[in-house]
């Protein structure tokens, strides 16, 4: 905001001394009075006015509470906010970015803790980005904003937010760069070849650093890929790991059924053909509403247990 | 009598809770439903209070951050020493949960067994062999390099039941990708080489399959590759094929980074001069001359009478038809299509990914992602 006089950022309840549901705009409105807006609850209406900001030249950035409530602004985002440019003939763009918080494991029952941006993938012209535990949140949400000209989902973990950025094991991080201009991160606990290649995006990072401990402890090699623009998906990079180490383990939060592990697999094997020793596995949320309870949340979403049970059955398929 | 008072899950979202200060002195009586402490979350400020009477024993101190669950107190309904509290504790809490540890009665680690999978050998057998406190990925390696070398290779290492595999003395052996004219092209250049000898040919058109060509049998399609190789029936392999670039490159590519070493079958006339570099996976047909100085990359497809001049620098993935002709210094690039009978004067560039026209003649640079087309107008007439 302080870089750009043109950022204005709307939502319900963003204002100080709330500051936001998960708090995320604290302080913003007392440093920014004129540039921070509470909107009514109207979903659609955040984003139909976010456009209309936009096509007047400002680059807003609208919060929706919850992920879970993004279906309220399905028509302007799908029909308006990502057709406008090619409808006016690039005559218009409509730089906006919508941050929006995703993902169970709080408890929170079936209506606040989705993984929707599963509905979004797949939109022509809208750009998704979710980072993960090992990204820079703050690069990738610059990037949305300023450096964007799409329409920009940008999918927020809830069990992200408290995370300290820095890594409390020894993990090798490095940043690979994406055309699309958000860096995808591959992190691995050991420098040998792969015995095991994990590709997943967003909250499920979170579970990683520990589970790559747990397997550096039984000398397997794991390597993670972790793309940040997860629609459009550009798995090329990753393509020489993948064919030399030949088991790859794909998670996606949601449910997977017609989802991103589904996209991710089919263009692997596209890529990959008879290089894979096993088949891809997916390891998605179970096809059903997610309960509070917690014991009964963790029977539906990914745990990091599922993960490393799925991880040894792939390595001794 | 003893009670633990654990520190309690505030709100939905914490799992933690910071210990403000005590409202009680350590020792002190307490009535039940006096507040013991102040406990402080994200969202809210609450005492806890005491469930029945008895005298308070802090476990935490003031102003650290517990998990929920963790203990914050013990109430006592006598009076106690500090001594008797803390043995009482240690006796309430259970023993830290180790599951999440590797087991310490399992003496292997997951490597190890996954390497004694993987070469079919028992990790009971390993585990007897192994001398030490836990057998680790190298102490498998070893000894299973033990064992294979005590036992005769299994017969399914090689189909083939008079040469060994990949002896450094013998000829080549060659696996053709394709199995169209571009193989019978491969296999004719091959039939005049003593030092190669095609094997096997694969071609995902089933149409083929269990068909020879020129005696050489084809074996089934790409997805078969793997298995030949792991069975060590080819020491490396050549891409026949030459009418879809995009299809050579990405076969060259994936095979290549899968581990299959790529050969070059060159004609025995082809005349190289001196210190022409090849890299892999080049097929070059009869009579091409390829000039002193000229280094030529990967997976290129030169046919008959190509004749590639002196200091030229060719890139991969690239197809010649026949009769091309450099000059001196000509640099090329990748994915380069060229016709039949095409002259290029000296110094020039050619861009990658380019197409150039049978029967042009070029005489300027071509940028990249062009095709050159050059009008030359076939006519009939009665005699």
């Amino acid at each position: 905001m302080a870089e750009d006089e043109r950022v204005i950022v709307l939502g319900e309840d963003i204002l100080d001394p709330y500051g936001g549901a998960f708090k995320v705009t604290q302080g913003l409105s007392s440093q920014y009075p004129q540039r921070v807006w509470a909107t009514p609850i109207s979903e659609a209406a955040i984003i139909g006015i976010a456009n209309g900001l936009a096509l007047r030249g400002l680059r807003p950035v609208a919060e929706i509470m919850f992920g879970d409530f993004i279906t309220l602004a399905a028509d302007q985002l799908i029909n308006h906010a990502t057709k406008f440019a090619q409808m006016y003939n690039g005559q218009v763009s409509v730089p906006i970015t919508i941050r929006t918080p995703m993902g169970g494991g709080r408890g929170y029952g079936p209506t606040h803790s989705q993984s929707l941006e599963k509905l979004y993938l797949g939109i022509p012209e809208l750009h998704i980005v979710a980072p993960s535990r090992f990204h820079q949140p703050g690069h990738l949400l610059r990037q949305a904003v300023l450096g964007d000209d799409a329409p920009v989902l940008f999918i927020e973990h809830k069990l992200l937010y408290p995370a300290q950025l820095a890594l409390p094991w020894q993990i090798q991080s490095s940043e690979i760069s994406d055309s699309s201009g958000y860096p995808a991160i591959k992190v691995q606990n050991a420098s040998s070849p792969a015995d095991i290649l994990i590709i997943t995006y967003g909250g499920v990072s979170l579970h990683l650093p520990q589970i790559l401990e747990n397997l550096a402890q039984e000398e397997i090699s794991a390597h993670a890929y972790l793309p940040a623009s997860i629609h459009p998906l550009n798995l090329e990079p990753i393509l020489p790991t993948a064919a030399r180490c030949g088991r790859i383990l794909i998670i996606e939060e949601g449910p997977g059924n017609f989802g991103w592990s589904a996209e991710a697999a089919v263009q692997l094997y596209d890529a990959l053909g008879p290089s894979l020793k096993t088949p891809i596995r997916r390891l998605s949320a179970l096809p059903t509403a997610i309960p509070a309870a917690r014991h009964l949340e963790d029977q539906v979403i990914i745990t990091p247990e599922k993960i490393e049970k799925t991880i040894w059955e792939v390595l001794f398929a | 009598m003893k009670t633990l008072i654990p520190m309690p899950q505030i709100g939905v979202n914490e799992d933690t809770a910071f210990l403000i200060q005590w409202l009680v002195a350590p020792g002190e009586p307490v009535k039940k439903g006096q507040a013991l402490c102040t406990v402080e979350t994200t969202k809210s400020v609450v005492d806890i209070e005491a469930e029945q009477a008895g005298h308070l024993y802090p476990l935490a101190a003031a102003g650290s951050e517990l998990p929920v669950g963790a203990p914050l107190a013990v109430l006592s309904t006598q009076p106690a020493t500090a001594n008797e509290i803390d043995t009482w504790v240690q006796n309430q809490t259970p023993s830290p949960n180790t599951s999440d540890q590797p087991s310490p009665t399992r003496t292997w680690t997951k490597k190890a067994e996954l390497l004694a999978k993987q070469h079919g050998i028992s990790l009971e057998t390993l585990l007897t062999m192994h001398t030490g406190p836990r057998l680790e990925a190298a102490d498998a390696q070893k000894l299973i390099d033990q064992l294979q070398a005590a036992t005769p290779e299994p017969s399914t290492q090689s189909s083939d039941l008079v040469d060994a595999p990949c002896p450094s003395h013998r000829i080549q052996r060659i696996l053709i990708l394709g199995g169209g004219d571009g193989a019978v092209q491969t296999l004719d250049a091959i039939a005049h080489d003593p030092k190669q000898r095609a094997v096997a040919i694969v071609d995902d058109n089933k149409t083929l399959w269990g068909k020879t060509m020129m005696g050489v049998p084809i074996v089934g399609g790409m997805a078969k590759i793997a298995d030949l190789w792991a069975n060590h029936t080819f020491d490396a392999a050549i891409i026949a094929i030459s009418s879809n670039l995009a299809v050579r490159e990405r076969l060259f590519t994936q095979w290549r980074d899968f581990g299959i070493p790529f050969t070059n079958v060159i004609a025995p006339n082809v005349i190289l001069h001196s210190n022409v570099s090849l890299g892999s996976g080049n097929l070059i047909m009869a009579n091409a001359r390829l000039g002193a100085c000229t280094s030529i990359g990967d997976n290129n497809f030169l046919s008959a009478y190509v004749n590639i001049e002196h200091h030229n620098k060719l890139g991969s993935h690239c197809t010649f038809g026949p009769m091309v002709s450099t000059s001196g210094r000509v640099s090329i690039g990748d994915r380069v299509i060229f016709g039949a009978g095409i002259f290029i004067e000296p110094h020039l560039t050619i861009g990658s990914d380019s197409t150039i026209a049978s029967g042009s003649i070029i005489r300027g640079n071509v940028p990249a992602g062009v095709i050159v087309k050059t009008h030359i107008q076939q006519s009939h007439r009665p005699k």
